[in-house]
């Protein structure tokens, strides 16, 4: 039985959504009727006080939870790597 | 003068600076704090043009925790986007002065008020870089309008700037650099510019291969990652004029994109410490393997595991805060093309594909000394237009030291001596295009040539497929090089862009059939070893008399002064 | 479909979209004061005219080959 064609849509690329900071950028530049380069000159530095920049504590608690990641994902591929290669000779290339 | 005979327009000047982009703006504003006359020609408008016409979010490679010279050796060890192995590449001396003039070049800058640091009055330094001592440091600047703020840095300092002008040819005598020729793209007039010194800062090449994103039969300039006005220009002239360029083998790679506008194209993710996930349609994280190397997704392709797509969805909320903000520095149109398809990074995965060959960069590029004077005497180069001095930060460094020190050399060799006949014979080969009945259109010529640098050269290289690759470019060149024709001075621009991606792609053929080893990046299937005999050289051409020239180079060492110093200042 | 669009009711005329495009895409119309589209192949959608347009009316579009 084959698969409708329907169940294949993705329905993500149907979904509106909006840019935070860029919904910011083009109300303002309408309101001033400047343009969006202009408008985001305006609007950024206020933004920027909304992201915890320089919050060191913050920013290297992010780090380490991804790089564990990116670790523990290195030591799997390894595993499946060496296992591939006694299996069959790899061209590294 | 029979100059003002032959030209429409005659210029003359000191400090001749070929593109205004970050490398060639702050070169101008320094040499102009110098009281050098200085002009920039630039082929379009230098409030928008190059490589950072609509932003950039990251600057730099900083040595931080660790000393220059141990920067500078750990830099030459470091593996630049795969393109490197073993050995250098590049000058170690242009390193040091990358690294040493680094945090002066940060200063200057801010003096000439260029936004470094943030509203709070801080630098801020992307802090991931910043965990381990090491030479990766990069500050995180708002440089979405940075380049109306060169222009008006220039312009303050009285430097004469003309846009819609494209140097054609550099004028030469006798070894040193003269001036050069150039036309307005718009209203064809022919000019020739007298020059004491001359800077090339005009970046690198990405048309000789084919766009990252794919294209219909129209829109054929859509290039990811760098502008497409970008066509060599400050190569070919450079080679022509005499001057070695460097490194014509060694391009750059990197994957193939899909939904490219969708995501800004800066660093983000890599330099904030959270680098993007990759799956395959499975939602399987695969070993990087499969998506790293040529070999490796030729395979997954075979056992079906292909497509693989990156993603941001892991973020926290504020980090995609942080990506906006990367959107906004870098390319402001990004957030409405991603809005346009519904495509959202904190649900969306976008896909890439095979590596390919990208474009001409990093270590290619004219070959400068660490002062960054090229074979020819009074000819510069910097930023991506130089081997091995890529990037902002790269050509911010190089535009300043070129721009404090290039008044010595102008003190000492005077006035320029032009040779008209050379300047007939350029104005010849400038304008003959518009006389062209019933020719090739540029975009047909340029895409043969980019079909043969991808088809027959590409990043697993052969014997066979170039000699093939030289045969078909000797072929259009017989056949086409003339007959490229111009109806109007923009398409003028147009066939003198392709015949200077012409000229690069024959070097860039002939370098790698020359070069018989696999190095890191550089890869010869029927070589596949790496040749220690290649182990601190370099691919070095120019043009000699009508003829292109090869000769391997030798790579010099940090040089015992250098060493020396820092040793002095410990 | 055009990729660059100008909405022509709005445009003042100031010349900055054919003044800074980096592709040279636009011609400028000295009797209508207002710019042209002449090179539409050859842009490659960088956004800066309609960044820099101070009445936001050019409209940029990925053609479908980029979708």
């Amino acid at each position: 039985m084959t698969e409708s064609m329907e169940n294949i849509v993705d329905q993500h690329y149907e979904e509106e959504f909006e840019f935070p900071l860029w919904k910011l950028i083009k109300q303002c530049a309408e309101e001033k009727d400047i343009s969006y380069s202009e408008a985001s000159e305006l609007v950024v530095p206020e933004y920027v006080k909304g992201i915890r920049y320089g919050d060191i504590e913050y920013e290297d608690a992010v780090i380490a939870a991804r790089e564990k990641e990116m670790a523990e994902k290195r030591a799997k591929d390894n595993i499946v790597m060496e296992e591939k290669q006694a299996g069959k000779q790899l061209k590294e290339v | 003068m029979a100059l003002d005979k032959i030209a429409d327009k005659v210029i003359d000047t000191d400090l001749l600076v070929v593109g205004g982009g970050t490398g060639g703006c702050p070169m101008a504003a320094k040499a102009a704090e110098q009281g050098l006359k200085v002009t920039i020609v630039e082929k379009s408008n230098t409030k928008r043009s190059g490589n950072v016409g609509h932003g950039i979010d990251t600057y730099g490679i900083f040595a931080h925790g660790i000393s220059v010279i141990d920067a500078v050796r750990l830099w030459q060890k470091k593996d630049m986007q795969g393109v490197n192995g073993p050995g250098r590449w590049v000058n170690s001396n242009i390193d040091y002065v990358l690294f040493k003039q680094g945090f002066w070049a940060l200063d200057e800058l801010e003096r000439l008020g260029v936004p470094m640091k943030w509203d709070n009055g801080k630098y801020y330094w992307t802090p991931h870089l910043l965990r381990a001592p090491g030479v990766k440091a990069g500050l995180r600047v708002h440089w979405q309008n940075v380049k109306p703020i060169m222009t008006k840095m220039v312009k303050d300092r009285g430097v004469e700037i003309l846009n819609r002008v494209m140097v054609l040819d550099l004028l030469t005598k006798n070894n040193r650099v003269t001036g050069a020729t150039a036309v307005n793209t718009r209203t064809g007039e022919f000019i020739v510019i007298k020059a004491k010194a001359v800077a090339l800062a005009a970046g690198f090449l990405c048309r000789c291969f084919e766009p990252e994103t794919p294209t219909s039969y129209k829109y054929k300039f859509r290039y990811h990652y760098c502008p497409a006005s970008i066509s060599g220009d400050g190569f070919a002239i450079a080679y022509r004029a005499g001057a070695k360029l460097a490194n014509m083998d060694i391009n750059a790679w990197g994957f193939r994109i899909r939904d490219d506008a969708t995501i800004s194209f800066g660093n983000f993710p890599n330099n904030d410490g959270t680098p993007s996930k990759v799956f395959n349609w499975k939602g399987e994280e695969p070993p990087s393997y499969y998506y790293t190397k040529i070999a490796g997704y030729d395979e997954a392709e075979h056992i079906g595991m292909a497509p693989f797509y990156q993603s941001l969805n892991h973020l926290t909320d504020d980090y995609q805060k942080r990506l906006e903000l990367n959107y906004n520095d870098e390319w402001l149109l990004a957030f409405k093309t991603a809005e346009d398809r519904k495509f959202n990074p904190r649900t969306h995965w976008w896909e890439f594909g095979k590596n390919k060959p990208l474009q001409f960069m990093m270590p290619q590029g004219v070959a400068t000394d660490e002062h960054f004077r090229s074979s020819v005497d009074g000819l510069y180069a910097v930023g991506d237009n130089a081997a091995g001095v890529g990037g902002a930060y790269g050509a911010c460094i190089s535009g300043l030291v070129v721009g404090d020190t290039v008044s010595s050399y102008i003190s000492e060799h005077g006035e320029p001596d032009i040779d008209e006949a050379q300047v007939e014979s350029q104005k010849q080969k400038a304008l003959a295009p518009l006389a062209v009945e019933d020719g090739a259109e540029f975009m047909d010529v340029e895409c043969a040539i980019r079909y043969i640098c991808e088809r027959y050269v590409g990043n697993m290289r052969s014997e066979g497929m170039m000699r093939e690759g030289v045969r078909r470019l000797n072929t259009l060149r017989r056949e086409f090089a003339n007959k490229i024709e111009a109806k109007n001075p923009h398409y003028l621009m147009r066939a003198h862009e392709v015949r200077n991606i012409m000229d690069l792609a024959e070097l860039h053929i002939h370098a790698c059939l020359n070069r018989k080893e696999t190095r890191g990046g550089f890869v010869r299937v029927d070589y596949p070893e790496m040749d220690p005999a290649w182990n601190q050289k370099v691919t070095l051409q120019r043009m000699e008399n009508g003829k292109s020239v090869l000769e391997i180079g030798e790579m010099p060492d940090l040089k015992q002064e250098y060493i020396d110093a820092e040793e002095g200042e410990k | 479909m055009a990729v660059v669009k100008i909405n022509y009711s709005n445009c003042i005329g100031c010349k900055k979209c054919y003044d800074l495009c980096p592709m040279d895409v636009f011609t400028w119309d000295e009797e209508e004061k207002r710019p042209v589209v002449s090179y539409e192949e050859e842009c490659w959608m960088c956004g800066i005219c309609w960044m820099d347009c101070p009445k936001r009316t050019i409209d940029i579009r990925l053609p479908a080959s980029n979708w």
